[in-house]
């Protein structure tokens, strides 16, 4: 199978009669909300009637985990995350990120590994048969870690995790899949929390990524939150109510914000109206309406659109394009629907954006396909993809140089050679950023590796030869050797937040003990 | 040619041990003076026949670490051929008398390999003399050549003896003078 885990929604698709198909679950529902709610008995809720429990149990109920995977507790994601989640994020250990539900501490990849379960007992309702292999997406932009953090979910949702596949080149193999194309493509990528855009030339059966660039906190979320932030404001002023301050109230604004949201597609105009916003001191409803207009949302989105841009300039430069070099833009992502992006891609790329792809399906689509093509030997497509960042090595003085950088095709490794410094010195030290500053304090570190066991030797005689590998997956791996003697040295990764097998092992036994709730 | 052909598959792991012998027109199979477009064609035969996705269902995983090596030199070939600037900088590496410390390109200029000696040595060895010269490192990076002169300067009250120290302060001055 394969999975798209979305920020907000989830697809599920498989290879079924020589094509890809989305799954639908048993309410023949295509996409499923990512969330996942906690109920007092220890059973789950996952999907779209999780989503209803925001409102309804907010301090128990999950979303957004993916803005939260790979990351570190005290980066600026995690604090904006906190800001507007109504569940607790807490510290857990070596800076990590933990959910705390109830009694019970959650590491981010147990959570998406619920939603990620439910992909499966949709797909085994349907098939009836029991499925195990999977692709799974993530954003291009998204760094070691977070690809990591994602395999790790996988495993422990008791997947084997066949390849973690960036979502816009899952999206242009559902779109060039069979069809002999010739042709240059950008993948205009706007999911519910990450934005992507990925240029490709498509040649038969190749798929080669030119270039990548994303961002990896900006999506449809925060389009709702320019309108929540409007429909806050109104409310402080009419009713001198501060919605912040009230998880329920909050969530019912943040509901009808995006469904005001998706209204705007066709609609000119939308009522906004919350029979019962609040309750006052009596304990009766306070009621609010408004209307929002498409120019008023427009506005309030601006800024957001042109973001995008700057990333699609930064992907164009790097693929030393223009406009007039491409082919053909493909929309990804349910925020692409909306009138303002598809003028201002028309008005950047100069042609009319396709609309024949389902922007929800794509990725799950494509994702089927690398599934069949890599256990299938007669199904044969080739992602020649690339790093999305480039990797670093820490130098003296909190400096880094770059060992590969973004945008080279993968897999791929580079070698570096280090000289002991000390007689008789036991272990080199060495960390890792991904980044484009040469100011480590800017990029994001990836780990510290120790190599140990190092030969007795006066200094400048050990030559250790470090190996900076990045695989199909678009995962890191470093290992070091001795260049005279060939012996691998030992590593070990510290500095980073993510889990160890130990850790996974037993993240995977509470998975498969918690049972999905009967959800009527 | 189908390599996932098992008659292939001893030719493939002999040529993972034998590749880093090789230089990069050698592992993509083409002449020095190949065109761009002949360069990525070959690329895309090469990967339609040895991506380790084609050996993804194949057991032997000896095998699998071979072709896995092999196409990661192909990936690295293409990368600094498709380049015309590092392509040119290559193609004079291997045709000079470093050839074969060169096959791989280092994308790291001398410079900094300079730079990179001069900080696992550790040349300065008083606290103060260290934190100076760091600083004197660091504003030479920025190519600011007078702070970083400046930063020597105080490193060597420190360290008045330093041969090193001084060699770098030279180097600095040589490097200003000329533009």
């Amino acid at each position: 199978m394969g999975i798209d885990l979305g920020t907000s929604n989830s697809c599920v698709a498989i290879w079924e009669d020589g094509r890809p198909v989305v799954v639908p679950n048993e309410w023949g529902e295509m996409t499923h909300a990512s969330c996942v709610s906690f109920l007092e008995d220890g059973s789950v809720i996952v999907g779209n009637s999780a989503k209803q429990r925001i409102v309804l149990d907010p301090q128990h109920t999950v979303y957004s985990a993916k803005r939260l995977i790979g990351r570190f507790y005290f980066s600026e994601e995690v604090k904006k995350a906190q800001a507007i989640c109504s569940y607790p994020i807490v510290e857990g250990p070596n800076n990590s990120v933990r959910v705390a539900i109830r009694d019970a501490v959650f590491t981010v990849p147990e959570v998406s590994a619920m939603v990620l379960k439910e992909m499966r007992a949709i797909v085994e309702q349907h098939t009836q048969q029991t499925v195990t292999k999977a692709v799974i997406t993530v954003p291009a932009f998204f760094n070691d870690s977070q690809r990591q953090e994602t395999k790790n979910a996988g495993r422990i949702a008791g997947l084997e995790v066949l390849r973690i596949l960036n979502e816009p080149t899952a999206a242009a193999l559902a779109y060039g899949f069979g069809q002999n194309l010739d042709q240059r493509v950008v993948i205009y990528d706007l999911g519910g929390g990450t934005f992507d855009v990925s240029i490709l030339q498509i040649g038969q059966d190749i798929f080669e990524v030119l270039a990548t660039a994303g961002d990896t906190y900006l999506g449809g979320d925060d389009f709702d939150d320019r309108i929540v932030q409007w429909i806050g404001t109104q409310v402080e002023q009419r009713l001198n109510y501060d919605i912040k301050s009230d998880l329920v109230s909050l969530q019912k604004v943040r509901d009808v914000s995006e469904r005001a949201k998706i209204d705007l597609v066709e609609s000119d105009r939308v009522t906004i109206h919350l029979p019962d916003l609040y309750f006052d001191a009596n304990g009766s409803p306070v009621a609010f309406s408004t209307e929002i207009t498409r120019p008023q949302f427009n506005q309030m989105v601006m800024d957001l659109v042109q973001r995008t841009f700057k990333v699609c300039d930064e992907a164009m430069q790097s693929a030393r394009l223009t406009a007039v070099d491409i082919d053909g833009v493909i929309l990804v992502g349910g925020p692409t629907r909306l009138p303002i992006i598809r003028n201002s891609v028309r008005h950047y790329f100069q042609r009319e954006p396709n609309v024949e792809v389902d922007p929800d399906q794509v990725v799950a689509l494509g994702a089927a396909i690398q599934a069949e093509a890599l256990l299938d030997s007669a199904t044969s497509t080739f992602l020649l993809d690339v790093t999305p960042q480039s990797l670093r090595l820490g130098t003296v003085g909190d400096y880094t140089e770059v060992i590969i950088e973004k945008n080279t095709a993968i897999p791929i490794d580079r070698t570096r050679t280090f000289v002991t410094a000390a007689d008789n010195q036991e272990r080199v030290k060495i960390k890792i950023y991904q980044g484009e500053s040469r100011n480590a304090s800017e990029c994001e570190p990836l780990g510290e590796f120790e190599f140990s066991g190092l030969r007795q030797a006066r200094r400048g005689e050990v030559k250790i030869e470090v190996t900076f590998e990045i695989d199909t997956d678009g995962i890191v791996n470093v290992y070091a050797r001795d260049t005279e003697t060939g012996q691998q040295a030992s590593t070990t990764i510290t500095l980073t937040g993510g889990m160890d097998e130990a850790a996974i092992a037993e993240a995977a036994a509470r998975n498969a003990e918690t049972k999905r709730a009967d959800h009527a | 040619m189908d390599y996932t052909d098992p008659q292939y598959w001893p030719t493939l792991k002999n040529l993972a041990q034998t590749i880093d012998g090789l230089d990069y027109f050698q592992v993509l199979n083409l002449p020095q003076n190949a065109s761009s477009g002949q360069i990525r064609t070959t690329y895309y035969q090469m990967a339609r026949a040895l991506h380790p996705d084609r050996f993804f269902h194949l057991p032997d995983e000896e095998l699998k670490n071979s072709v896995s090596k092999i196409y990661r030199r192909i990936t690295e070939s293409y990368t600094i051929l498709k380049d015309d600037q590092k392509r040119a900088q290559y193609s004079a590496n291997i045709n000079g008398p470093e050839r074969m410390s060169k096959l791989r390109f280092n994308e790291e200029s001398e410079r900094e390999q300079k730079e990179k000696q001069r900080e696992a040595l550790e040349v300065a060895k008083t606290p103060q003399g260290k934190k100076m010269f760091n600083e004197a490192v660091a504003e030479y990076k920025k190519g600011n050549y007078d702070k970083a002169l400046k930063n020597l300067q105080s490193a060597l009250l420190f360290e008045s003896g330093n041969e090193q120290l001084k060699a770098f302060k030279a180097e600095i001055e040589a490097k200003k003078a000329g533009g």
